[in-house]
């Protein structure tokens, strides 16, 4: 089995998605690092404690890009 | 004449000439409800060919002169200038003859939502059919997905009193957060019986996702694109509403966007191969 994405390593990996030009923006770097780690993501949600879940920054990242929320209609 | 009337206009004309047409496009995404300023108005028609079309335009009046400028989908789709903006931009009117994101022109007019728009009677795609129209590889098409969801499941939830099947329609086309949260709020996924039911008829796998965790051993009879297995595993595992479910409906979200933007890319790359 894969091993599960370092929490502390997404910022970096999405850095080297800008720095070697594959990414032209902060946000297209993001996007591309998620699409490129969905399966990933979806183990650390069996792996992971819902804390250290809701704490991992690849989480934090994939749903800040992700749907509204009924209350932000608000 | 506003662009909404220009639209109800053109699209008189065409039914005047026999021309059978269902609106798509920017006018179809203002019609049901998203602000957008838009000079193009998109057809789909069950004109068989482009050269019907380049006989039986110049034909309607009512249009005035058109000019064809030429496009590589040349079997498929048809654009015509029909005038100029006050600000100088060329206002096009463009027909898809075969979208190969939509069905047959049967089916789709079978579907079609008939509606007052720049004060007449105008035929729209279906806001599903819609929806399907826009996946393609442009992200701003996925920005109205979202949005044209959003209203989707709003729709939904406003005809559960008035419709017996509300309930189950609603749920068996899930598609937004907000519809859910909505769902939850006003505790219409209680009834486990329902549930079993909106599974079984789910065909998007964004709304298996959202019912998975109520699904018990219920499953789609057909799902559009099947969930990855990683996410099918997960999502049997986590509470329902939790965030590890609302992080998974996510994954599975994108997995479907990315799905669909290859198949659009290999479409066009299929066709440009086509015309080499």
């Amino acid at each position: 089995m894969a091993r599960p994405i370092p929490s502390e390593s997404v910022h970096s990996e999405i850095d080297e998605l800008l720095l070697g030009g594959q990414a032209l923006t902060a946000s297209e770097a993001e996007e591309m690092f998620l699409d490129a780690h969905l399966p990933d993501l979806a183990r650390l949600a069996v792996e992971l404690d819902d804390k250290a879940f809701e704490r991992h920054e690849a989480v934090k990242l994939l749903m800040s890009h992700g749907s509204r929320r009924w209350e932000d209609s608000l | 004449m506003t662009p909404d009337q220009k639209l109800a206009f053109i699209a008189r004309s065409l039914q005047d000439a026999g021309i059978e047409t269902l609106v798509m496009g920017g006018h179809a995404v203002r019609y049901y409800g998203i602000d957008r300023n838009t000079a193009d108005f998109d057809l789909v028609t069950s004109v068989a060919t482009p050269d019907e079309l380049r006989l039986r335009l110049p034909r309607i009046e009512a249009l005035g002169p058109v000019r064809e400028e030429p496009v590589w989908r040349s079997r498929d789709f048809a654009r015509f200038e029909i005038g100029r903006l006050p600000d100088g931009r060329e206002e096009w009117l463009e027909f898809w003859i075969r979208n190969h994101l939509l069905g047959d022109f049967k089916s789709l007019n079978a579907r079609a939502e008939v509606g007052i728009y720049g004060g007449g009677q105008v035929a729209f795609l279906s806001i599903a059919d819609l929806m399907r129209s826009k996946e393609t590889q442009r992200e701003s098409d996925w920005r109205d997905i979202a949005l044209l969801e959003e209203i989707q499941d709003a729709r939904h939830h406003a005809a559960i009193a008035s419709k017996p099947d509300g309930l189950l329609r609603l749920l068996s086309h899930l598609r937004s957060r907000r519809g859910m949260d909505r769902a939850i709020e006003k505790n219409l996924l209680d009834d486990p019986d329902t549930i079993i039911q909106a599974v079984a008829t789910s065909a998007h796998p964004v709304t298996y996702a959202f019912l998975l965790p109520l699904a018990g051993a219920a499953a789609p009879a057909a799902l559009s694109v099947s969930v990855e297995p990683t996410s099918l595993a997960a999502l049997s595992t986590v509470d329902f509403g939790s965030p590890k479910h609302f992080a998974l409906i996510e994954i599975c979200r994108r997995a479907y966007k990315r799905h669909a933007m290859e198949i659009d890319r290999a479409d066009k790359q299929a066709k440009l191969d086509q015309n080499r």
